[in-house]
């Protein structure tokens, strides 16, 4: 495949980002150039062990790392334009409409003290121009009298107390569409008073409610209980046949990968190690750690004593190994990775892989 | 409200236990010049030769029945004597604690807000100083400086005692409806005393909320730096909404609840300050008058003002408890 085809059809392209967090014992390197893009239309799968940035670069994308974070390098793109080289006014516009982002904990990420309706009609009520259509479409009118018609701006503009009409509406689709059984009553309802597997519909609902072209995803099953991680995973599978858009699904979960994405890109330490659509991952992982990962994987048809682990732990990001991050770890080890970082390589089939075992083995 | 019954219970105890038992209650009702003779006729007639118990169970009775015992340093009955000075008491409270909300809350957003750089060292440094202040040393000041050196340097300067200026109002009397000076000269439509109360309450006021300012804004930034950086708001930033909205529709009314508390801590912290300020700006309040009393050895007067300052302090609590359920849908009664 080539490269320009692949560029042609992508949404969102990470391009060499690093970043570092200034903590008071050192500069973390946490991102060490990140590269990988997502295509129009495709889900694909972040995974990777905790801290190796995989949530770093949702935030990086969305532009809402913390204060001590600095980018150093690197651009991201989405649809043509840099979303690191927006002023706080126009990424807060890209998040208003078109990249819209679920977190782990739904318990923590909800506005204890506003109800679900305060907190998803207020995602509706940003964009005025998309309420004027649909109240036009729908014909939804408040009484008579109470309605101020604004003519002075060219974008179509209703009076406030019909927008919150029309956003209370759409509220209610939004919520019958994540598959919430009453959501009149949700609507009026406080976080507390939601089970987890409610508050995390609540929180999808939030999401499609900006009508994203891309969705991303952040260990959205991590907090819950594993009947309602299964409802929710179902739910996205059939929120992806719906929607056009594009998902990025950042996991530590294979089989979520498995069920859910297109594509997967495997991260370790800050860096995309191996890229490939899932079926091949699965089938011929290259990477000596997604080859790991792979017999982490417990299967109920292989008997095992032990499950097989990779040795080691994840390095220090403030001290990173030198050359390839994985290294110190690596069965496969020789001289050249101690002492340089390989490069992403296509290894054929839309896959690629950062590992001098096989720069090697095409030089 | 169970509470609220039990507290006031425990006040009356108490201040019957320090001033009737304790103590010899006959020296209450004696001066110097009393006839010896006289004595027995006391005695027999606040009935002190009673067991306390039924002394005290007398002195609740009558309380509900609205009598709170007879003032001797005011010739009234204390609470005729408290009802007329209550006013005063509590208009400059009144505007001690709105000025301190309303300039403590925005402060401590600010503060909180612009963390570590100018304006949040500026009012941490004021709010320091307001908790370290004493009450009475800075009434002092506040008149040397507004009062004396302005007057000196021919400046305008502010009154530095008393209510209202007398002169003035015997050429403009002032009508009494609600005993609020400031309400009653609007409502009149007497705009010279007007100007006049509110010349005579800025000093006081100021010397009585400094202390709470100090506690409002500290706690207002604190607690506002806490919620900023909770989940919820990383979620309310995802949306994309202003950051205007983030601060003042997800994080202002969780970050009220702990301040809230401070506040209504801070309205008993004010009728403590009464005394002093009172007697430093010779406020004509119910804090005097219990210095008085004090001096005086007036136990019913002292008995009632502590009284009164436990019932306020139990409905501030009140007040803050059903403000929570307002602000925070999980605590209900």
């Amino acid at each position: 495949m080539s490269s320009a085809t692949e560029k042609n059809d992508a949404l969102l392209q990470v391009n060499n980002v690093r970043l570092d967090f200034h903590t008071y014992a050192g500069e973390v390197k946490a991102l060490d150039g990140v590269t990988f893009l997502v295509k129009k239309g495709e889900a694909l799968g972040l995974v990777g062990e905790s801290g190796c940035g995989k949530s770093v670069t949702a935030l990086t994308i969305v532009g809402l790392l913390p204060e001590n974070a600095s980018v150093t390098e690197g651009e991201i793109l989405l649809a043509g334009e840099n979303l690191l080289a927006m002023t706080h006014d126009q990424i807060r516009k890209v998040r208003a409409n078109k990249i819209a982002m679920v977190f782990q904990d739904p318990t923590t990420f909800l506005n204890p003290v506003l109800t679900i309706g305060e907190q998803l009609e207020e995602v509706f009520l940003l964009n005025s121009e998309r309420l004027a259509n649909v109240a036009a479409e729908r014909k939804i009118e408040v009484e008579a009298g109470k309605e101020e018609q604004d003519t002075s701006g060219a974008a179509p503009k209703l009076a406030r107390s019909r927008q919150k009409k029309v956003a209370k509406a759409l509220s209610i689709d939004v919520l019958s569409q994540v598959r919430l059984a009453d959501p009149e009553r949700t609507l009026k309802q406080y976080p507390h008073e939601l089970s987890g597997g409610m508050r995390q519909r609540c929180m999808i609902a939030m999401a499609l409610a900006r009508n994203p072209v891309l969705f991303i995803a952040d260990e959205i099953t991590t907090a819950l209980d594993v009947t309602i991680q299964a409802q929710i995973l179902e739910l996205l599978r059939e929120l992806k046949r719906q929607l056009s858009g594009s998902t990025l699904l950042i996991t530590h979960d294979l089989g979520v990968v498995a069920e859910l994405c297109d594509r997967v890109a495997v991260m370790y330490a800050g860096n995309i190690i191996e890229l490939a659509d899932v079926k091949e991952l699965f089938a011929n992982p290259l990477h000596p750690y997604t080859q790991g990962l792979m017999r982490a994987i417990p299967m109920i048809d292989r008997r095992m004593e032990r499950l097989e682990t990779i040795p080691g732990s994840v390095p220090d990001l403030i001290y990173p190994p030198s050359g390839c991050r994985f290294h110190p770890r690596c069965p496969f080890a020789f001289e050249k990775c101690k002492l340089e970082k390989p490069e992403l390589l296509h290894v054929g089939k839309g896959h690629t892989v950062a590992c001098h075992l096989y720069g090697e083995g095409k030089a | 409200m169970f509470l609220l019954v039990f507290v006031l219970i425990g006040v009356t105890m108490i201040t019957f236990f320090l001033s009737q038992v304790l103590l010899d209650p006959l020296a209450l009702y004696m001066t110097e010049r009393t006839r010896e003779d006289a004595i027995p006729a006391i005695i027999a007639y606040y009935h002190l030769n009673d067991p306390w118990p039924i002394r005290y169970v007398t002195y609740v009775w009558n309380l509900l029945q609205g009598d709170w015992g007879y003032s001797r340093s005011l010739s009234q009955p204390v609470l005729v004597g408290m009802a007329a000075r209550f006013p005063a008491t509590m208009e400059l409270a009144t505007i001690a604690i709105i000025w301190t909300l309303v300039a403590g809350i925005p402060f401590g957003i600010i503060s909180a807000l612009k963390n570590n750089k100018l304006p949040d060292h500026v009012s941490r440094l004021v709010a320091l100083t307001g908790v370290s202040t004493p009450v009475f040393w800075l009434g002092l000041i506040l008149q040397l400086v507004f009062f004396y050196y302005f007057y000196l340097l021919g400046l305008p300067h502010l009154p530095s005692s008393g209510r209202y200026d007398t002169t003035l109002e015997i050429k403009n009397p002032v009508q009494q409806i609600t005993g609020f000076m400031v309400l009653d000269t609007l409502l009149t439509g007497n705009l010279v005393m007007f100007q006049d109360v509110l010349a005579h309450l800025v000093l006081p006021s100021f010397a009585l909320g400094f202390i709470s300012l100090g506690v409002i804004m500290r706690i207002m930034r604190s607690s506002m730096l806490e919620v900023l950086r909770q989940d919820y708001i990383i979620l309310a930033r995802s949306k994309g909404l202003s950051e205007r909205v983030v601060i003042y529709r997800h994080a202002l009314k969780n970050a009220m609840i702990p301040t809230v508390t401070i506040a209504g801590l801070a309205v008993a912290g004010l009728l403590g300050g009464a005394p002093l300020t009172e007697t430093v700006f010779a406020w004509p309040g119910m804090g005097r008058l219990a210095v008085n009393a004090i001096g005086r050895n007036d136990a019913p007067l002292i008995m009632g003002f502590t009284l009164i300052a436990a019932l306020i302090l139990v409905s501030a609590n009140l007040i803050v408890d059903i403000l929570y359920a307002y602000l925070d849908p999980r605590i209900k009664y």
